[in-house]
């Protein structure tokens, strides 16, 4: 019943899922495996393969009506780095926005038996919203996350943790959201969920710097308790570079998929290099 | 460019943001304790790491004494840099910079009363690392050491810790605290050959617990087995340093402590075996008064020596057949006695 715990393997969206073997050799990536740090040729790889995927989902969301295949492109468009494909794949985002809606009744409570659609499509919309606003406060406009009073069932805290993100009315509340663990999410959420936070705290870094006394007190309110569940090493990384992020010592996404690993400005001109190669 | 080297750059990158954030009293740092929290769950933890962390806790210590709310990033970071670490570990190919700022961990980690907290702190001061050991800093937790038995249930691993810290501190600075409390915790640690890395400090320690007049009298059997054992006696060399005290086997006849006597003629043929006729009459009289009361010693020293002697060359050999000769003698002499 629940297609969402057996989420396809992780895409680059992912952004730092899986270790794998150095890419400086330049081996094919192990399927559902991606890294930071890529180097010049994985980079472009991974590049082809997502375009491949955003194309893919773009057009199942348009043109088949087979619900299995709508759900598997739901939530595949919940990792798939949007925005990056160099060819403007339209972004089904009107249609999963309102498959998002579809699922909740006029009580605001979901639907019995689309639970794991509304997590996917909510999970979706999240993501593309992110994405837009990685991009630009101007260009996240087009993705607009629309206030929401959801409800969800209480055994289903995946999809109830996301709702409060999606409710959440400031970026400094998100994150704070996003940084909460419980105990009933599943694994594959919780590295989810990291990777988002990722996102989020470049936007916020981007746009506020680093957390103000404001944002600070946003977060005295919602006291996030310290999670005592365990959590997998990319998770843990994805939330050590948010934390650099959020203090004074930010480090750009651009510096994690260079060959480079020594953070600092040499990756930026091999950065700079890498795209003067690829136009 | 594993997984380790990405995690190891953000990590530095991190340690940089935090150092700041941990000098002050602002709200941000409410941020560092889910930081930490996240640290501790990592799995595979970096060496460096262990190296960051210690230096989180001098800085702590430095701005705040680890009072208040930085008590508790104080003990997180000390969980982070340690507590992932086997209690065999003794060195690692790190730099451990000990400052004065980190004898304030003493009193906050034992009063505590947390054993695995205990065990962080006694690990970070006994692991051999680019820096020594901070010996000014264990000397510190004696007064805690001495009674933690009986405040703290020890785990294997802080056993094994409490073990390596009582060798490194040495008999003297647990001398001040009274040698029968020293000799209770000894007991309670119910040290084996196979608990001590440090065979030369142990040997040493068991040497001067014996020589001391307390020390003689209380030091458990168990602990007396363990100081004849030739894999200690071994490394250690009978000379300036480690003098003979012929007190002590007077004592021991005196006291009818025909066990003790036993070893401690072990120890004293493989310390300082005696060179001149009348040291081997003065230990061969000894030797004849302990055959008497127990039967099993010869054959017992025998074992000992046999181990000892197949070590280290020509001059044990020698000593073995002195020995050997003197065994047999007096071994006739109390049989002789006997009849």
């Amino acid at each position: 019943m629940s297609p969402k715990k057996a989420d396809p393997p992780p895409t680059e969206s992912d952004h730092l899922s899986e270790g794998t073997e150095p890419m400086s050799g330049e081996k094919p990536t192990p399927p559902g495996n991606t890294m930071p740090w890529l180097g010049p040729a994985a980079l472009v790889s991974l590049q082809r393969n997502n375009a491949n995927d955003a194309r893919c989902v773009s057009w199942i969301l348009k043109n088949i009506t087979d619900p299995e295949a709508l759900d598997t492109a739901v939530r595949l468009a919940g990792t798939v780095r949007w925005f990056e494909d160099r060819i403007d794949t339209e972004v089904p985002y009107d249609f999963i926005v309102s498959t998002f809606h579809e699922c909740f009744g006029s009580d605001g409570e979901v639907r019995p038996g689309l639970w794991d659609r509304a997590y996917n499509s909510g999970r979706a919309m999240l993501w593309i919203n992110i994405l837009a606003m990685c991009k630009s406060a101007e260009f996240a406009r087009r993705f607009p996350l629309q206030t929401i009073k959801y409800t969800s069932p209480d055994f289903d805290d995946d999809l109830s943790g996301l709702l409060e993100v999606c409710k959440a009315s400031s970026v400094c509340c998100r994150l704070v959201h996003l940084l909460v663990i419980r105990s009933g999410f599943t694994p594959m959420h919780i590295r989810w969920v990291s990777n988002t936070l990722l996102h989020l705290s470049w936007v916020h870094q981007a746009t506020s710097g680093t957390l103000d006394n404001s944002d600070m007190i946003v977060l005295f309110i919602h006291q996030p308790q310290p999670t005592t569940i365990p959590l997998d090493t990319v998770t843990i990384l994805n939330r050590l570079l948010t934390w650099c992020n959020l203090l004074d010592s930010a480090v750009k996404e651009e510096v994690l998929k260079v060959h480079d690993k020594s953070c600092d400005t040499s990756c930026f001109c091999f950065f700079s290099c890498l795209h003067l190669v690829h136009q | 460019m594993f997984i380790s080297d990405r995690l190891e750059q953000v990590l530095s990158r991190l340690s940089e943001a935090i150092v700041p954030a941990l000098c002050t009293f602002n709200p941000r740092l409410h941020l560092l304790q889910y930081i930490l929290h996240d640290l501790t769950k990592l799995e595979t933890r970096p060496w460096r790491l262990t190296e960051m962390a210690y230096g989180w806790c001098s800085v702590i210590c430095e701005n705040t004494q680890g009072a208040g709310y930085h008590r508790n990033l104080l003990l997180l970071s000390l969980e982070i840099g340690f507590r992932h670490l086997h209690p065999h570990r003794s060195t690692l190919p790190v730099k451990l910079t000990h400052t004065i700022h980190h004898r304030h961990l003493v009193d906050i980690v034992f009063e505590s009363r947390n054993g695995d907290l205990i065990a962080d702190v006694l690990h970070a001061w006994t692991l051999r690392t680019y820096t020594d050991e901070p010996l000014w800093l264990l000397d510190m937790c004696v007064r805690h050491l001495i009674d933690l038995h009986h405040l703290v249930p020890f785990s294997s691993k802080l056993r094994q810790l409490v073990i390596r810290s009582v060798a490194l501190i040495g008999y003297r600075g647990f001398e001040q605290m009274g040698v029968e409390r020293f000799i209770e915790l000894l007991d309670h640690l119910h040290v084996g050959i196979e608990d001590i890395g440090e065979w030369t400090r142990w040997g040493r320690l068991l040497l001067d617990i014996v020589q001391s007049t307390e020390g003689i009298q209380h030091l458990s059997h168990q602990s007396w087995g363990l100081l004849v054992e030739p894999r200690i006696l071994g490394q250690l060399r009978g000379g300036d340093d480690i003098t003979y005290d012929p007190q002590i086997t007077t004592y021991l006849e005196g006291a009818k402590e025909w066990e003790k006597l036993e070893c401690w003629m072990g120890v004293i043929w493989m310390l300082w075996p005696p060179e001149t006729e009348r040291s081997k009459e003065n230990l061969e009289r000894a030797m004849v008064s302990l055959f008497r009361q127990r039967p099993g010693a010869p054959r017992k020293l025998k074992q000992w020596m046999d181990r000892w002697s197949q070590h280290d060359g020509q001059r044990r050999e020698d000593v073995f057949k002195t020995f050997q000769w003197v065994c047999k003698r007096a071994h006739e002499t109390s049989q002789q006695e006997i009849l």
